[in-house]
C-alpha cells in the first residue's frame, strides 16, 4: 500500500525542492492543466496511488500517468537546479530528468517502489542518485556519499541497463525487425496477448503468443551468436 | 505448446512476479538443484533487461513529444547559445537607432530662423521606400563531396547516391544575425553518450589495445591524441566499424568535417546496426556544422532518419528539425 503520510520531521519549505504538500497542491490544482491536455483523462484526481496504479496498468493509463509526472510543475526545476548546482550542464540536467522518469517507470512497474516516500520525492531522489552515479563514472564527485540524498526517501537506486550490455542489446534489437520490436515492446509492458493481437492485427491471442515466442527466440539467437554476450553470461 | 515454450512461459511469469507462490518456490528449488536451469533463468533476466531498451526508447520519444506539445522545455531553460538571443538585441539596437535618426531628422527640419517655423508642422514624414529583399544565387561551383573510401561497397542510400553533382541550394542573403548558429546547434545536439559508453565501463574497452588507448584519449578530451592512435581500417567487421566510428568522432571534434562525413558514410553504408544509425546521426551533426554549404546532403540525411520512426535518433532528429524551423 502506498502511504502518503508526512515525514516524521517535516522540513521547512524549501524553494529548491518543494515539499510533497507543494507538489500535491500543484498536482491537483484547478489551475494546473496539462498543456497537451488532460481533458481526456478520466482520472482528474491524480494522487500518488492513482499515478502508481496508472503506470502499473500499462497502456494509455501508464502514458497519462507518466505524462502527468513529467509535466508536474516544480519537478523538472528541482532536478535541473540540482544538476546545474553540482557541475552539470543544461543538457545534462534534461537528460537526468528524462532518465529519472525512465527509471521511475521501471521501478514502479516492477513493484520496486514500496510507497514509503512520496512519488515526487522519490523521483527527485532517483535523479540525484543517477547524477552522482554518472559523476562517479566520470571520475568526479567521489566525495558524495549516498547520505547526500534525502535520508527519508526509500532507496532511490534504480536498476539501469548495464552499459556493457546496452551495446549488445542494441545490436541484436537492430536486427530483429520492426514488427518484432513492436511486439516485444508491448510484451515487455505487460500487455495481454489479446491486446497485442488486436494492436498488431494477429488473428487471435494464440497467434500473438507464438509470434512473441518466435521474436524472443530470434533475439536470444542474435545475442548468443555474439561472443561478447557469451563471455558476459559466463561472468555472471 | 511444447515443453520449451512451457518452460519459457514459466520462467517469464516467475520473473514478472506472476507465478503462484508454490510454483515460484518449486522453480527456485529447481534453480538451486540445477545450475544449468539457474543459468537459463539468469539469461532470461538479462534478456528482459535488454527488452527494456525498447520501453526506454519509446518513453524517451514520448517525452520529446510532450516537450514539443507544451514547450515547457523552452520556458524552463535558457535560450540556446547564439541562436535566439542575439536577434533580440539586434532588434533593440535597430529600434534605438531608428528613434535617434528620426529625432535628428525632425530637428534638422526645424529651423528657428525660417519664417515657416511658425507654421504648423505638417507633412514632415520622409518618404520611406519599402526595402526589397535580395536573393543572391551562388555560382554553380562543383559541390565538395567527400570521396568514398577505397573498396567501399555501396549498400545504403548514401552509397547509392547519384554521383552527379548536386545543384547548390540558393543561399539567401542574410546578415550574420539572421543565420542560425549551426555550430552551436550541432554542439547542443552532440552527446558523447549517444556514441560511446561512459568512461570506465567494460563495454567501452572491448576493442584492440590501440582502440582502447584512443578511446581513453577521446574521453579525456584529447582528440588529436586519439586521432594519432587510430588508423583507417578497411574491414567491415565490428572491430573495424567501431574503430572507424571513433575515428570519425575524433575528426568531428577536431573539425575535420569532410573526413568525418566520409567515415560516417562508410559506416552507414555497412548497414551494421546500431553503428549505421549512429553514423547517420553523426553525419547529420557534422553536416550541420558545414551549413549552409552542405544543405542538400544534410537534408537528405535528415530525411532518411525522419522517414524511419524506429530509427534510434528519430526523436532527436525531429527535435533538431523543430529547432531549425
Amino acid at each position: 500500500m502506498v502511504s502518503n503520510q508526512k515525514p516524521a520531521n517535516p522540513q521547512p519549505p524549501n524553494p529548491l525542492f518543494p515539499t510533497f504538500v507543494q507538489f500535491k497542491k500543484n498536482l491537483n490544482s484547478p489551475g494546473y492543466v496539462s498543456p497537451a491536455n488532460c481533458t481526456n483523462m478520466a482520472n482528474t484526481n491524480w494522487t500518488d496511488e492513482a499515478l502508481i496504479a496508472g503506470i502499473q496498468d500499462g497502456g494509455s493509463a501508464r502514458e497519462e500517468a507518466l505524462k502527468r509526472i513529467y509535466l508536474l510543475p516544480g519537478l523538472r526545476e528541482a532536478v535541473h537546479r540540482h544538476v546545474l548546482e553540482n557541475g552539470g550542464s543544461r543538457q545534462d540536467a534534461q537528460d537526468i530528468f528524462q532518465e529519472a522518469l525512465v527509471l521511475l517507470d521501471r521501478n514502479v512497474r516492477e513493484g520496486r517502489f514500496e510507497g514509503r516516500s512520496m512519488l515526487s520525492t522519490y523521483f527527485v531522489a532517483i535523479a540525484k542518485w543517477r547524477w552522482v552515479t554518472i559523476r562517479r563514472q566520470q571520475g568526479r564527485y567521489t566525495d558524495l556519499a549516498p547520505a547526500h540524498y534525502d535520508a527519508e526517501v526509500e532507496s532511490p537506486e534504480a536498476e539501469t541497463i548495464r552499459t556493457e550490455y546496452r551495446e549488445l542489446f542494441q545490436e541484436a534489437l537492430g536486427q530483429i525487425g520492426d514488427r518484432c520490436r513492436q511486439l516485444l515492446q508491448l510484451y515487455q509492458l505487460d500487455h495481454s496477448m489479446e491486446e497485442i493481437a488486436a494492436r498488431m492485427q494477429y488473428s487471435n491471442a494464440d497467434v500473438a503468443k507464438k509470434e512473441a515466442y518466435r521474436c524472443r527466440m530470434r533475439f536470444r539467437e542474435l545475442l548468443e551468436t555474439n561472443p561478447a554476450f557469451a563471455s558476459l553470461l559466463k561472468n555472471l | 505448446m511444447n515443453t520449451a515454450e512451457q518452460n519459457f512461459e514459466r520462467i517469464e511469469r516467475y520473473l514478472q512476479g506472476k507465478l503462484p507462490e508454490a510454483e515460484a518456490r518449486a522453480l527456485e528449488a529447481q534453480m538451486a538443484a540445477d545450475p544449468d536451469f539457474a543459468a537459463l533463468v539468469q539469461q532470461h533476466r538479462l534478456e528482459r533487461q535488454g527488452l527494456e531498451l525498447l520501453v526506454e526508447r519509446e518513453l524517451l520519444g514520448k517525452m520529446q513529444q510532450w516537450d514539443r506539445e507544451t514547450e515547457i522545455f523552452q520556458q524552463t531553460t535558457q535560450p540556446r547559445r547564439g541562436v535566439v538571443r542575439p536577434m533580440r538585441w539586434i532588434m533593440r539596437a535597430a529600434a534605438i537607432l531608428l528613434i535617434a535618426f528620426g529625432t535628428y531628422w525632425i530637428l534638422e527640419q526645424y529651423d528657428p530662423a525660417s519664417p515657416e517655423t511658425n507654421a504648423p508642422i505638417t507633412s514632415v514624414k520622409p518618404e520611406i521606400k519599402p526595402r526589397v529583399p535580395t536573393v543572391r544565387r551562388s555560382k554553380p561551383t562543383p559541390p565538395r563531396q567527400a570521396d568514398p573510401a577505397p573498396g567501399d561497397q555501396p549498400t545504403s542510400d548514401y552509397a547509392q547516391q547519384d554521383p552527379t553533382p548536386l545543384d547548390p541550394a540558393p543561399i539567401e542573403e542574410m546578415t550574420g544575425a539572421d543565420a542560425p548558429d549551426y555550430a552551436a546547434l550541432a554542439d547542443d545536439f552532440f552527446r558523447e553518450r549517444d556514441f560511446l559508453p561512459p568512461k570506465g565501463s567494460k563495454g567501452g574497452q572491448a576493442g584492440s589495445a590501440a582502440y582502447n588507448q584512443a578511446l581513453d584519449k577521446f574521453q579525456d578530451g584529447k582528440y588529436t591524441d586519439a586521432l594519432s592512435k587510430l588508423k583507417p581500417s578497411p574491414g567491415s567487421d565490428t572491430d573495424a566499424i567501431q574503430q572507424k566510428e571513433l575515428l570519425a568522432l575524433s575528426q568531428y571534434k577536431t573539425k575535420q568535417y569532410d573526413s568525418a562525413v566520409a567515415n560516417f558514410r562508410d559506416i552507414a553504408a555497412s548497414g551494421k546496426q546500431p553503428y549505421a544509425q549512429r553514423a547517420e546521426w553523426g553525419m547529420a551533426l557534422t553536416l550541420l556544422n558545414q551549413m549552409p554549404t552542405k544543405k542538400p546532403l544534410f537534408d537528405r540525411v535528415m530525411a532518411n532518419i525522419l522517414n524511419n520512426p524506429q530509427h534510434l535518433f528519430f526523436e532527436k532528429a525531429k527535435s533538431l528539425e523543430e529547432r531549425l524551423k
